[in-house]
Order: C-alpha cells, then sequence, then structure tokens
C-alpha cells in the first residue's frame, strides 16, 4: 500500500487491487484533493511502475479574481475504484466529476456504505480565499450550501 | 669510365681493390674483367683471377670464385670496400671461407625513396646503396664461419610510409631476393617530431597482463602493455610508428626500436605495423598488447589480440538519456516486451536463499550485459537499491526486508530514480540486440507538475535520448 496525505486525508493507494482507500473519519470528500492524491500516487517509487491511475479535466478558471473556476473531472482508468472505509453511513463526493474510463461505477461496493456523488456538466467551483478565519472545511460547507440550496 | 678504370688487381698480393669511381658493376662484369686482366701480356704468368659457375649469362646472377695466383702463392681477394661496387651475383675467395652474397630487394609498390636498411647479426650495416630499391653484396660469411647462420633482416622503416621488412639467408651464395613494399601511410598526420612527443608520454612495457574488456570474454593473457596516458589512439598509433622507424633512439621489449618486431616469437608479425595497423579510425593492436588508459572517446576505436590469439573488442557502450526534466520528477525507465508497453516485470527470477537481513540480492543466472553497474532491483513493489553487481550477486544498499522463495520474479530498470537535474542517464553494454524500453516520467506535486510522460524507445547500439515533454496537468 501506498499512502499519500493531502490536506490532511490519508489516501492509501492499492496499486494490485486497484483501489484508493478513503478513511473512515471522512464522510464528505472534495474531488480536487482526490486528484491531487492520485497525481501524487502515481508518481511515487511504486507507482510509478504501474500504469497511470486517473486523468483529469476542468479546473479552467472563469474569474481569477472571484476564484471561480470549471468543475474538475477525474476519469480512473482500468478497474481502479473509490472504497470509503466508512463503517456505514452516507459518503459524498463534491466538487466535480469522478467517472470510470470504462463507464464502470467509480466507486467499490460496499453495503454498509451509500455513495453520493453530485455530477454535473457545467459545474463551477468558487474558492473563498478572504475572509478571516476561513477554515478549509468552512469553503466544503459552502460549496455544499450552494448544492443543497433549494430556495428561489 | 670502364670497369677497369676503378679497379685495381695487385698479382703479386692478389688483392683486387677499387680505386675510384662511383659505378657498381655486376659480377659478371667483373669476371670479364679479371679474365681480361689475366691474358695481358704482362700477366701472363699469374692465374686467372676467377671462375664462374655455369655458363655466362647476363640475365643470371654469376657465382663467382676467386683463385690463387699459384705463381705467387697467393689468394686473390676482394674486400669490403671493392665488395660495395659489385653486384648481381655473389663472389667466394679464401678457399670459401668468405663469402659475399647478393641481396636485392624487390617489391612494388614502393614509395619513390624509400630508404633501405640491413640488419645483420642484430646491427645495422653500413649503408652504402641509395634509397630504393636495393642490389647490393653482403659479406655472409667470414674466417669460414656464416655471420650468424647467414641471417639477415631487410628493412624499409620511412616514418611517413606503411614498413616493410623480410628475412633473407645468404648461405646459398648466388643472389638472394628481399621483397620490400611501402606506401604512404594515411594514418600518419604527424610530424616525426611530434608523434616522438607522443611518444615520450606513453609507457611501453613488457610482461605478463590480465585484462578484461568487459566483453563478455572474462579476463585474458596479454603479454605487454602500452600505456596510452589518454592520448587520443591516432595519435597512439604514430608514435608508436615512430618509434619503430630507422632512426628511432627507442628500445623496445629490450631490442631496438628499428629492428623491433613482435612480443613474442611464436606470433605472427605485422610488418607493415609492428604494434598494429589503424585503419577505419580503428587501432588493431598487434598481437599480446593490451591498452590501457585509453580515452573515452577511442573506447570502442581498437581491437586487441590477447596471447591465446583470440581476438578482443571492447563492447559497445549504449545508453538511455532522458532530458526536458526538473529537479524532483520520478523517472523509470526499463526493458518491456514492446517500445511504449508494460515494464517487464519478470525480466529475471530469484534464486533460492534470498533470506532476510542479507546484503546481496541472487538471481537465478546471471544478467543481461546491458544492466547497469549499480541502480535498483525491483522484487514486485520492494525495491533494492544495489551498489554493484558480480555474476548473479547484486550488493545491496542496505539489506533483504523479508525473504523471498526462489524463482520470485524480479527486474532490474535502466533508470530508476528521483531526478536531480535537467537530464537523468545511464550507460550500458550493447547487448547486441535492440531493447524495447518503456518507463515513465512523473511529477504529482511540488509545483511544476506534468502530465505523465511515458517512455517509449528501443535502444540499440546507438544511445537513445528522450525529451520530456511537460504538458501542464490540471490542478
Amino acid at each position: 500500500m501506498t499512502t499519500v496525505i493531502v490536506d490532511g486525508i490519508e489516501f492509501a493507494f492499492d496499486f494490485q487491487d486497484q483501489r484508493i482507500d478513503v478513511p473512515s473519519n471522512i464522510t464528505t470528500l472534495n474531488v480536487y484533493p482526490l486528484w491531487r492524491a492520485i497525481r501524487e500516487a502515481q508518481a511515487t517509487p511504486i507507482g510509478i511502475s504501474y500504469p497511470v491511475i486517473a486523468k483529469a479535466a476542468g479546473l479552467d478558471t472563469l474569474d481569477a479574481t472571484q476564484g471561480i473556476s470549471t468543475f474538475i473531472t477525474v476519469t480512473l482508468f482500468d478497474a481502479w475504484e473509490v472504497n470509503s472505509l466508512l463503517g456505514g453511513g452516507k459518503f459524498v463526493l463534491t466538487g466535480g466529476n469522478l467517472i470510470r474510463d470504462d463507464n464502470q461505477d467509480p466507486f467499490r461496493d460496499n453495503p454498509l456504505v451509500t455513495y453520493f456523488a453530485f455530477f454535473s456538466q457545467s459545474g463551477t467551483v468558487t474558492t473563498v480565499n478572504t475572509g478571516s478565519v476561513v477554515t478549509p472545511q468552512d469553503k466544503t460547507d459552502i460549496v455544499n450550501g450552494v448544492w443543497g440550496y433549494t430556495g428561489a | 669510365m670502364a670497369i677497369s678504370d676503378d679497379f685495381s688487381i695487385n698479382t703479386a698480393t692478389g688483392a683486387i681493390r677499387h680505386d675510384s669511381g662511383s659505378t657498381v658493376y655486376s659480377l659478371l662484369d667483373f669476371h670479364a674483367y679479371a679474365t681480361d686482366f689475366s691474358d695481358n701480356p704482362e700477366n701472363i704468368d699469374n692465374d686467372v683471377p676467377s671462375k664462374i659457375a655455369g655458363i655466362r649469362d647476363i640475365l643470371k646472377p654469376a657465382i663467382i670464385t676467386l683463385l690463387n695466383n699459384g705463381p705467387e702463392a697467393t689468394p686473390y681477394n676482394i674486400d669490403d670496400t671493392a665488395a660495395q661496387f659489385l653486384n648481381f651475383g655473389s663472389i667466394e675467395q679464401d678457399g670459401g671461407n668468405t663469402l659475399y652474397t647478393g641481396l636485392r630487394t624487390i617489391g612494388s609498390p614502393l614509395v619513390s625513396g624509400s630508404p633501405i636498411y640491413i640488419v645483420q647479426n642484430g646491427a645495422k650495416l653500413a649503408k652504402f646503396w641509395p634509397d630504393g630499391h636495393a642490389r647490393v653484396l653482403v659479406k655472409a660469411k667470414t674466417g669460414g664461419a656464416l655471420i650468424d647462420s647467414g641471417d639477415v633482416e631487410v628493412f624499409s622503416r620511412k616514418f611517413g610510409q606503411t614498413y616493410s621488412v623480410f628475412d633473407v639467408n645468404l648461405a646459398a651464395g648466388s643472389e638472394q631476393s628481399a621483397a620490400i613494399t611501402t606506401s604512404v601511410d594515411s594514418s600518419i598526420s604527424l610530424s616525426l617530431g611530434a608523434a616522438q612527443t607522443i611518444l615520450a608520454g606513453l609507457t611501453i612495457t613488457a610482461g605478463d597482463v590480465n585484462l578484461d574488456l568487459g566483453n563478455g570474454n572474462g579476463s585474458k593473457l596479454y603479454k605487454g602493455s602500452i600505456d596510452c596516458n589518454n592520448n587520443p589512439l591516432s595519435d597512439v598509433y604514430q608514435a608508436l610508428m615512430a618509434a619503430c622507424e630507422e632512426g628511432s633512439a627507442e628500445t623496445i621489449v629490450g631490442v631496438e626500436g628499428w629492428r623491433y618486431r613482435k612480443l613474442n616469437a611464436a606470433y605472427n608479425e605485422v610488418g607493415s605495423a609492428p604494434f598494429g595497423i589503424f585503419a577505419g579510425g580503428t587501432f588493431f593492436v598487434a598481437r599480446g598488447w593490451a591498452l590501457l588508459n585509453v580515452p573515452a572517446g577511442d573506447a570502442e576505436n581498437y581491437e586487441l589480440k590477447a596471447h591465446d590469439d583470440t581476438r578482443q573488442v571492447p563492447p559497445v557502450s549504449t545508453g538511455v538519456e532522458i532530458g526536458g526534466l526538473v529537479a524532483g520528477d520520478s523517472v523509470l525507465v526499463g526493458i518491456s516486451l514492446t517500445a511504449g508497453g508494460a515494464l517487464d516485470k519478470s525480466q529475471y527470477t530469484l534464486a533460492a536463499g534470498n533470506t532476510s537481513g542479507l546484503g546481496t540480492i541472487t538471481l537465478s543466472s546471471s544478467p543481461a550485459v546491458d544492466t547497469p553497474a549499480a541502480g535498483t532491483v525491483r522484487i514486485g513493489d520492494d525495491i533494492y537499491q544495489y551498489s554493484s553487481y558480480s555474476g548473479a550477486v547484486f550488493t545491496l544498499v542496505g539489506t533483504l526486508s523479508q525473504t523471498y522463495s526462489a524463482s520470485t520474479p524480479c527486474y532490474i530498470p535502466l533508470i530508476d530514480t528521483v531526478a536531480s537535474g535537467s537530464s537523468e542517464s545511464v550507460t550500458v553494454i550493447y547487448s547486441g540486440s535492440p531493447r524495447p524500453l518503456g518507463g515513465s516520467v512523473r511529477r504529482g506535486s511540488g509545483g511544476d507538475e506534468i502530465v505523465a510522460f511515458p517512455i517509449s524507445a528501443t535502444m540499440g547500439a546507438s544511445s537513445v535520448s528522450i525529451n520530456t515533454v511537460r504538458n501542464s496537468e490540471v490542478g
């Protein structure tokens, strides 16, 4: 196993099983740190001896001053899957699209975990960089709030 | 001028001497002169000075015997000086105790004016003949004994030309021939003085040397070494020719350079170039000589002949260079089944006995010759650095972290590193067969991240150079 820590999340990569383990304390995962972990894992001494795990597209800047860019779409190759180590409950993937190159399910089957992924053809990402005490979790909450907004 | 003007015969002493002139006369002319002398009225009481073997024939060497002058009880005789003005045959005197044998050089091509010198009993004969093909008399016997068994060596060694040497035995008298040919040596570009300067920086040593060229033939015995002192081999060749030219003051394995011919009596010599021929940019070294300290630029530009007469060719070097890197890039290049395909992770298998804690890895057989001198052995996802290897045994930097069973597959990449600069490379011995390569350049963090760059190439006898295409990665 090869572990990569991005934004405090310890991802574990099993190159033989083609599986990305997400720690059990993560119930909501942004695609962007997942992509950064994938990018780093496939460049490790072990990872470089295997075919690449995924490719990414998007994150095109729409408004640099406002920190707005298009969604990221991560495409997993071969049989790679994301596997939540949650013991049960809901696992939410946000901030971008995660798909498989062969159009199969990008998540490892787990009867205890329900995966939610909000895919969009035209999603945007707004990066909050100003204001005091804005934490990474605040940013996630803000984005989720945007997606969960049902008001007029 | 006639021969009677240049020579004189003293019937009282028997002396036949050259008195003046520069003309060289045939022995047939000499015999005619001697016969004519003897029938002069004033000499009628004296014996004919000479007799000829067989009939007179101007096309054949005249075999002359000088006789005794009976009335004076003195043998007719010539001296060495007189012999210098006679040729085309042989002349025997003193009852056969003294013999001058004719020696003639023949052969084509011969560069105009090629100097000829004759070595008898290890010494150069004083030269009295002009440059170019020679026709002279050489004293072969004196006091009733052959000089050095009648053997002489005939040389032509003018710096700037190919050399030539021929062995002749003069015991049989008459005229003997030496085949001598010379050509302009197109491999000589230096002046003699410049070549001698190079020569002063070389070390030529006789004695056993064991040398392994790394060509798969193992260590071979040589009987001498030439330390090239990193001089280009084209210069070394010229220096060695200077060591053997006619006027050389060098001593080679105890022999004067101007008559040095070969390192061992059992070897065939290279008459045109005693240390070997330089042709087509390659120095084909004469048998028995090992070259040391050959400059890197000439690492493949020579061939040796070991003492056992086997041809030893230095291995062809090849390799891979990956450019366009940024320090911190991960680089992996290895043998694949097809160029650009997946790495062959079953390139080798392990032998038994690779147990945890050992400082070596032993393969089931020796690796291919194009295995890097140092690098990594990958056993599955386990990576072990090695600093050297001998046969199938790799000396690790560290120890095995676990025990591996026999026949476990493994592979040895050509490049397996994190780049420290803008390029990474490896030099290996060419295996003789083109090798498909695969691998990747990746950078996943630390800024300047790139889309994984795949390696796809074939490593042949010429090194492969690949420049990384750095397409910026998303994010």
